[in-house]
């Protein structure tokens, strides 16, 4: 069942800014990030589906309710937005006095709302005397009290420092799959996004540039954008051209590749830092990379170089000593090559006889 | 540096407490001292005639209570308007250059100029220097709303945004996130504009001497006991005065502070 049908949605403000002709289904029940940098109209999405703000045109379908008012959303927002003069408990239960609710129900409801979000002291205590984690918990309690069909947050996790954000995002799933309401949140962490999200849309000025899970967001990006935005370290692009038979020019260096006779003249090559190794294996290609620092991560090195005149980073896997300065031979697998369209920055897809790539994980 | 520190400083205290320190004096010495040549600085008789002077004038009684209701009742139409409208101005455009405009309108016109035809308007409802004093009290609830709305706006305007639209979310009306979230965020600031509408009414001469000629309230008595040349009960009725300004400020300093600083949302 869908939750929420948005159709051909717009908002522009006089700034520029806003959601341009965007259309999205929500499932009941699924975990959907917004992810974008900022001013790429995530926000106004969210609001626009809070109804806190009236869409230029295209229209906002709920599953059984005329407008966001009367659907059951509620909304987590990034500076929790408690409010200062009542207590946690005041707080949580706002939404259920003004429900005429009885009070001993108020009383268990809002405790056992509280409980879901992991508050379990301090309900007497006003937002001022609680930490940020808190805060947060209590945000997500008033969120959860009224039971609602559809949650919102908006960089719900963003003003937590980065341990206490961690935690509470392993939270966040747990609760969102035990309660099986639909959340909607927004970020601009891509990490929060691949870890949190069922479904992930990659939004660009106003527009989304590509929706899916996240595992086919990191492993297939459909566009240069979405490439070079989702993953950390980011993903390594060069300027690339056809050149003879099917083959890939890069920094002066021609792979034979098979692409596609129609394929543009001028394209971006894209390689994962993680997709580079010391280690060769057959059919793959070398590139030579003048190291220039090298990191260690723990897990790995993170190698930062350069290929000809454009820098370059590695994830390497290595017991063996890199030094800046020297030059090494990385080699990536054929497969795990991103083309991208200079011109229009779109996914190039290349001949069959490749290996394909790594297909999405099936989702729940 | 710090000798020249000192000194400013002790000027600036000396303008603001010796003025008061000579009321004091000649509201507690017999009237000859007052006028010995050549003066004294420190009283030589100490009395308490002037203030049994001033209780045994039976209009007195009448113009404590006139005042105190005048005040009380302007301070409040004007700390609720002027919460309506600092509210508006916070949150919209059009009304907040609109409700600045009505503001400084209100401060820049000389309030003698309306006097008159406040006035007339009064007597031909009736309202016109009756013993109640409810003319003067709208009158000066007229008046003080600019104060009350530019002492409210800066803590309405601290109020955030997501506040309100989180209440609104939860299922409140537009009215009940006004009176439910945004006042007691600014109680504040709302107790800092009643103090300050209070005492606006309270020392307000022209309009109390105009518009209430018989039925005085105690600006105009205080006048009155002036211009007969009673100066020590004029002093210690002056010094009477003070007394609920004094007593505010001292009990609700820190609040007023705040306030008054950040505009009252803590």
């Amino acid at each position: 069942m869908d939750a929420l049908t948005i159709k051909n949605l717009t908002r522009v403000f006089g700034s520029g800014g806003g959601v341009r002709d965007v259309s999205l289904t929500v499932s009941s029940g699924e975990f959907l990030v917004l992810l974008g940098p900022s001013g790429c109209g995530k926000s106004t999405l969210l609001r626009l589906i809070a109804g806190l703000d009236q869409p230029d045109s295209g229209t906002i379908e709920f599953a059984d309710a005329a407008d966001s008012h009367q659907a059951r959303i509620a909304m987590v927002f990034q500076n929790f937005a408690l409010y200062p003069h009542m207590s946690a408990f005041g707080n949580i239960a706002f939404p259920l006095r003004l429900g005429k609710v009885p009070s001993a129900e108020i009383d268990r409801r809002v405790r056992e709302a509280a409980a879901k979000a992991g508050l379990t002291v301090g309900l007497e205590r006003r937002p001022a005397e609680l930490s940020g984690g808190e805060q947060q918990r209590v945000a997500l309690a008033r969120a959860l009290v009224r039971e609602p069909e559809i949650v919102l947050m908006d960089e719900a996790l963003a003003s937590l420092d980065a341990r206490l954000r961690s935690a509470l995002r392993i939270e966040l799933k747990n609760l969102q799959r035990a309660t099986g309401r639909t959340f909607v949140y927004v970020t601009h962490d891509q990490v929060e996004a691949l870890a949190l999200a069922d479904r992930m849309a990659v939004m660009r000025a106003g527009r989304i540039e590509q929706i899916g899970p996240p595992e086919e967001i990191f492993n297939r990006p459909e566009t240069e954008f979405v490439a070079s935005f989702v993953g950390d370290p980011a993903m390594n692009l060069f300027d690339a051209r056809r050149a003879g038979e099917g083959g890939l020019e890069i920094a002066g260096v021609n792979y034979p590749l098979n692409l596609a006779a129609n394929a543009p003249p001028s394209l971006r090559a894209g390689i994962r830092p993680a997709d580079l190794s010391l280690d060769e294996s057959e059919g793959a290609l070398a590139f030579e990379v003048a190291v220039a620092s090298v990191e260690f991560s723990g897990a790995s090195f993170i190698v930062r170089g350069a290929l000809s005149h454009t820098r370059i980073s590695v994830c390497a896997l290595t017991s063996r000593r890199l030094d800046a300065g020297q030059t090494h031979r990385f080699f990536v697998d054929a497969d795990k090559l991103h083309l991208f369209d200079a011109s229009t920055g779109r996914r190039i897809d290349r001949t069959h006889d490749l290996s394909p790539l790594s297909l999405p994980m099936k989702r729940p | 540096m710090a000798a020249l520190r000192v000194a400013v400083s002790a000027l600036v205290i000396a303008a603001a407490v010796v003025p008061l320190y000579l009321l004091a004096k000649q509201a507690l010495t017999p009237e000859l001292e007052t006028f010995a040549w050549p003066p004294a600085w420190l009283p030589r008789h100490l009395t308490f005639g002037n203030f049994a002077a001033v209780f045994a004038v039976g209009e007195l009684r009448g113009a404590i209570m006139r005042s105190l209701a005048v005040g009380v009742i302007s301070a409040a139409g004007a700390t609720a308007m002027g919460a309506m409208l600092a509210y508006a101005m916070a949150r919209g455009t059009a009304a907040r250059s609109a409700g600045f405009g009505a503001v400084s309108g209100v401060r820049l016109l000389p309030m003698i100029a309306v006097a008159i035809p406040a006035g007339v308007m009064l007597a031909s409802v009736g309202l016109y220097d009756i013993p109640s004093a409810l003319g003067l009290a709208i009158i000066h609830c007229a008046i003080a709303i600019p104060t009350a709305a530019l002492t409210l706006y800066a803590a309405f305007a601290a109020v955030p945004r997501e506040i309100e639209e989180a209440a609104w979310l939860d299922g409140a009306s537009p009215a009940r996130v006004f009176l439910t979230i945004d006042l007691p965020i600014v109680r504040g600031a709302l107790a800092a504009a009643l103090v300050l509408c209070f005492i606006l009414s309270w020392d307000e001469f022209g309009f109390a001497l105009l518009l209430q000629q018989t039925n005085r309230t105690l600006p105009p008595l205080l006048y009155y006991y002036t211009v007969f040349g009673n100066v020590g009960p004029a002093s210690a009725l002056a010094l009477l005065m003070m007394i609920p300004a004094v007593c505010v400020v001292v009990a609700l300093g820190p609040t007023l502070r705040t306030a008054l600083v950040t505009g009252g949302s803590r």
